[in-house]
């Protein structure tokens, strides 16, 4: 009977918080920009609140029970304070616009900083706590000026590879009286990718690959033989900039390696066997980020797709963004 | 969740926290002000950081001094003082360990309970003007424990932002708190509260001696204000009574004299004796200050008017219970009646004839003197009041001390006084002659207000005089002061005082000393108006007043109607905000440029080639250009253009930018209609 019961209570309790997302879903849909207005807004009186209450009525009793008009005076004037703050309350959070910022990307298992924009050509704000209500990291609390437009950082875990697709994220003030708290749930679509949690293990070399390619990559590890310098192109890894060079001034140079050539690595989906998916592209991202590391050209071969070998930082996102987003195509990448 | 509060809050609450302070320290020991010195000193190092903050020993330290401190100077009675000092040394103890915004929370609200306890003790106008500034102060100590720091560059900014929120809030919650104060049904006690001031109020006492009435006269504090409603008597009638003394005993080696209490038999309202209206008979009002005592003030021939007021068989009315607030009541007198003309009861005979029987020989002499002399009791009455003038006795408000049979000295070497020796002497010589005799105790006069015609009557207008009993007269008044200073009577002490240094001595900055220049006295008096305006309209907003005022403007039923009006008005307030809300929500106004391209948006959506929300206007502009190779050209050009346009315009407008911006937006629209119409739509 019990357990009947419980279950029906979960259900019920279940139902209701899907509910609640979908009516959420509605009134504030997900977007890169907000601004907030009475549809977006909530506010109730917050604990302090209550307690101003309870103050209110010792006022009205001592007022009555002294008789005293100057009493009745302070205690229906703080009573109407208490009022007016809704408004005052409720204007802190209203007409302030949230915008979502540049592109972010990190590894499952990380934590990053989102950053988002806040601004209002009307009036300042003051006392904006943002926060995600999952988690217990702390809060991050800021204000902004009139006219004023403020980057703020808000750290957040990644959890699952794919798109970055963040919960609802909560704003909350208690500015000016604290008598009454307002809040938001703002779902920004922040455009973000969160790259497999990167698990580093020595390279297996592709199966059923041409035949001039080396079976075991290792061996050419300690071959790169540096010869000269050339100027930097678009798509060098960052690994073979001379930085010492850039420093003293003399532009932006990319060391040459006479044995790019020979450190080729495919690394390849087929060669993992008997691994979870998940698993498998963990592995794969550790490979990718060891071979960029080690200045080596890699291609990358999935059941899907396979890309050319190359080096340098946009290939090397460019690998890691399809691994994130594998079996996930479902979301396109534009 | 702990936060801290940012550095211009704590100015703020030390600020507030002294002005709700201030006023109150009148009327609490003095060791709370030295207490509230420290506490602020040693918080503004801990502030300054010179200071670290108290650890959990030196809380428990601070916190069993403050408690054995309060009370050691309760004095093991628990009265409104001690209870206001230990509230006050609570939130000061707070304030030292103070730190999070929570504890910022706990000493505000002390405050703002603070500030109504010291209503108890004053509330004057000039105190609650003072206390709009205090509250004022303490909204604007909150706004200050929410603020948080741009930096320390900005904290000036951050004051002026905080005392106009404050001051923003006040004024705009300023008329429903007007409206709650007319509207809210005012009830009576909820239960009778024993927590009242333990601070003996200066003014008359049960009992008097010689001597006693010149203390009062040092004081300038109000005891009531009358209004006569039609007929004014003329000044020296201003007699206002509230005690007989019939009783004289020794107490502590001097005389004292007393109520016996024969005329305790009190006829309550409306049981109570009422002279019909008619010439002679005055109808005012008063409105006494509060005085710990039952009695109320009236002239002779005085009648109760009110539910809970009683009248004594001695020509007095009195009030169902101690007097711990204001109250206003309205009094009727017929003075010239003649008071207990049907006869004298023996008791009360023997009551007023009373005397200590070794006292005074000298004067005990003189009387049988007199008694031996003339023929009746008028006759001796006449002759005893003309003594005081043929005497040579003077009128003085710092007589020498006298000790043992009083009333000889006084008679026969000093001869100079006040009001309780002429009055004592004058029926202690009375009743040496067999005739009964009674001291009567009030004030006398008043100051007349000009323009509003109120009296005001102050400690220094107390005065005693003395009732004889006449065969066929009843009991007749006689002032044998008036025998030796007219003035006194005719012009109030003020008057007749007013070349000497006799008048409130010692009371250098009373505004009433100040009377002598015109224009100040002009300003006193306007003043005292102002307050006695505020003392009816305001202060004495009680449950009939309310009646009347509702039953004004609303009519009939009036308190039944002034809850719905209450009611409606608070769903009205909220129905305000809602529109408001629904009507100005911070929606912008698309721009022309935003509208154009929103038109064209919605045409190009019917060709499946809708802008993406991601999607820049570079990328757009080469989508388009691919789906329409025909218009390629132009949709180039104007692509350009218009982010031209929105980039300049983030960085200046001039004159042209308006021009600019309809011939933009016009392009966009035609752009839109010939692209619908293209067939060459080019599907990728």
């Amino acid at each position: 009977m019990t357990s009947l019961y419980q279950r029906s209570k979960l259900t019920i309790q279940k139902r209701l918080a899907k509910r609640w997302i979908s009516w959420l879903n509605r009134r504030i849909p997900a977007s890169r920009e907000v601004t907030l207005n009475q549809r977006s807004i909530f506010i109730v009186p917050s604990k302090t609140g209550w307690f101003f209450c309870l103050l209110l009525v010792l006022l009205l009793i001592t007022a009555i029970n002294y008789q005293n008009s100057l009493i009745y005076g302070l205690t229906f004037w703080l009573f109407s304070v208490a009022l007016s703050a809704m408004i005052f309350t409720y204007r802190n959070l209203s007409g302030l616009t949230i915008k979502t910022s540049q592109k972010v990307s990190g590894f499952s298992g990380d934590s990053i900083e989102i950053p988002i924009r806040i601004s209002d050509s009307r009036r300042s704000h003051q006392g904006l706590v943002f926060s995600w209500p999952q988690q217990t990291s702390a809060t991050i609390t800021s204000e902004i000026h009139k006219n004023e437009e403020r980057e703020i950082l808000i750290p957040y875990p990644l959890n699952t590879r794919g798109q970055l697709k963040t919960e609802r994220l909560r704003l909350e003030s208690r500015y000016p009286f604290g008598l009454y708290k307002s809040w938001t749930w703002l779902q920004l679509k922040t455009p973000g990718i969160i790259f497999p949690k990167p698990i580093y293990s020595p390279y297996i070399a592709g199966e059923g690959e041409g035949n001039d390619e080396p079976r075991d990559a290792n061996l050419q590890v300690g071959n790169d033989e540096f010869i000269g310098l050339r100027s930097y192109q678009k798509g060098d890894s960052l690994k073979h900039i001379a930085w010492k060079y850039l420093a003293k001034g003399k532009g932006l140079l990319s060391k040459e390696y006479d044995n790019q050539q020979l450190s080729m690595q495919w690394l390849d989906w087929h060669s993992l066997h008997g691994q979870g998916v998940e698993n498998k592209l963990s592995l794969l991202t550790g490979w990718v980020l060891q071979a960029e590391k080690e200045g080596r050209a890699y291609g990358l071969r999935l059941p899907n797709t396979a890309i050319a070998p190359n080096t340098g930082d946009l290939h090397r996102d460019y690998c890691l963004s399809q691994l994130a987003l594998f079996g996930k195509q479902e979301q396109g990448i534009d | 969740m702990i936060k801290d509060f940012p550095r211009s809050a704590l100015i703020w609450l030390l600020l507030s926290m002294t002005s709700v302070l201030l006023p109150l320290q009148t009327h609490i020991p003095l060791w709370t002000a030295l207490l509230f010195l420290i506490v602020v000193g040693w918080r503004w190092m801990m502030h300054l950081g010179r200071f670290p903050f108290p650890d959990t020993k030196i809380k428990v330290l601070v916190v069993i001094l403050g408690i054995a401190a309060v009370l050691i100077s309760a004095k093991g009675r628990f009265h409104l003082e001690s209870a206001t000092t230990f509230i006050l040394v609570a939130s000061l103890l707070k304030v030292l360990e103070m730190k999070t915004q929570r504890d910022g929370y706990i000493v505000i609200f002390l405050c703002f309970f603070l500030l109504a306890v010291s209503f108890l003790f004053e509330q004057g106008i000039l105190t609650a003007l003072y206390s709009i500034a205090a509250v004022w102060l303490l909204i604007a100590a909150l706004v200050g424990l929410h603020q948080t720091l741009f930096n320390d560059h900005q904290i000036k900014q951050l004051f002026s932002a905080a005392a106009k929120t404050s001051a923003q809030v006040l004024a705009l919650s300023l008329p429903i708190m007007l409206l709650l104060f007319v509207l809210f049904p005012r009830l009576g006690p909820l239960w009778s509260l024993n927590l009242q001031s333990g601070k003996a109020k200066t003014g008359l006492s049960e009992e008097m001696s010689p001597g006693d009435i010149a203390e009062l006269s040092k004081s300038d504090e109000l005891v009531f204000r009358a209004t006569f409603i039609d007929e004014r008597p003329p000044a020296t009638e201003w007699y206002w009574r509230a005690l007989v003394f019939d009783r004289y005993k020794e107490k502590n080696g001097r005389a004292v004299w007393s109520a016996s209490g024969v005329f305790d038999q009190t006829d309550w309202f409306p049981q109570s004796w009422q002279p019909k209206m008619q010439a002679g008979v005055f109808d005012y009002r008063i409105i006494q200050e509060a005085s710990n005592h039952k009695w109320l003030f009236g002239l002779r021939g005085v009648s109760a008017m009110e539910a809970g007021i009683g009248m004594k068989e001695n020509d007095l009315i009195i009030n169902k219970t101690k007097l711990h607030q204001r109250k206003e009541y309205l009094v009727r007198s017929k003075p010239s009646i003649a008071i207990a003309d049907q006869g004298l009861r023996p008791f009360v005979r023997n009551q007023s004839l009373q005397l200590i029987q070794t006292s005074n020989p000298k004067t005990r002499l003189l009387a049988q003197q007199i008694m031996l002399e003339q023929a009746s009791d008028q006759a001796r009455l006449d002759f005893t009041l003309s003594y005081y003038r043929t005497h040579s006795f003077s009128y003085t408000l710092q007589p020498t001390p006298m000790q043992e049979n009083d009333i000889d000295s006084f008679l026969f070497d000093n001869r100079a006084g006040f009001c309780a020796h002429f009055s004592s002497s004058f029926v202690f010589m009375m009743r040496a002659m067999n005739i009964p005799a009674r001291i009567v105790t009030g004030y006398q006069g008043g100051e007349l207000n000009p323009d509003s015609g109120h009296i005001t009557v102050r400690q220094y207008d107390a005065h005693a005089w003395a009732e004889v009993w006449i065969e066929n007269k009843g009991w007749v008044s006689v002032d044998p002061t008036a025998q030796v200073a007219p003035q006194r009577i005719r012009l109030g002490l003020r008057e007749s005082l007013q070349d000497g240094d006799e008048f409130l001595p010692g009371n250098n900055f009373s505004l009433i000393k100040l009377s002598n220049f015109q224009f100040l006295n002009d300003l006193r008096l306007r003043l005292d108006e102002l307050n006695y305006q505020w003392h009816q309209t305001v202060l004495n907003f009680n449950k009939d007043k309310q009646g009347n005022f509702l039953k004004q403007w609303l009519g009939r039923n009036s308190l039944k109607k002034s809850l719905y009006w209450l009611a409606g008005l608070f769903c009205g307030f909220f129905l305000l905000i809602a529109i408001a809300l629904l009507w100005s929500g911070p929606k912008r106004k698309l721009t022309r440029i935003e509208k154009s391209l929103r038109s064209l948006d919605k045409r190009m959506q019917i060709q499946g080639l809708k802008r993406d929300e991601y999607e820049g206007l570079n990328d757009y502009s080469m989508r388009l250009q691919d789906s329409f190779p025909s218009e390629a050209q132009s949709i180039e050009r104007l692509f350009e253009q218009l982010q031209q346009y929105l980039y300049v315009k983030a960085q200046t407008r001039n004159a042209n930018t308006d021009k600019n911006e309809r011939a933009l937006a016009k392009y966009i629209r035609q752009l839109g209609k010939r692209l619908t119409k293209d067939k060459s739509i080019h599907h990728r």
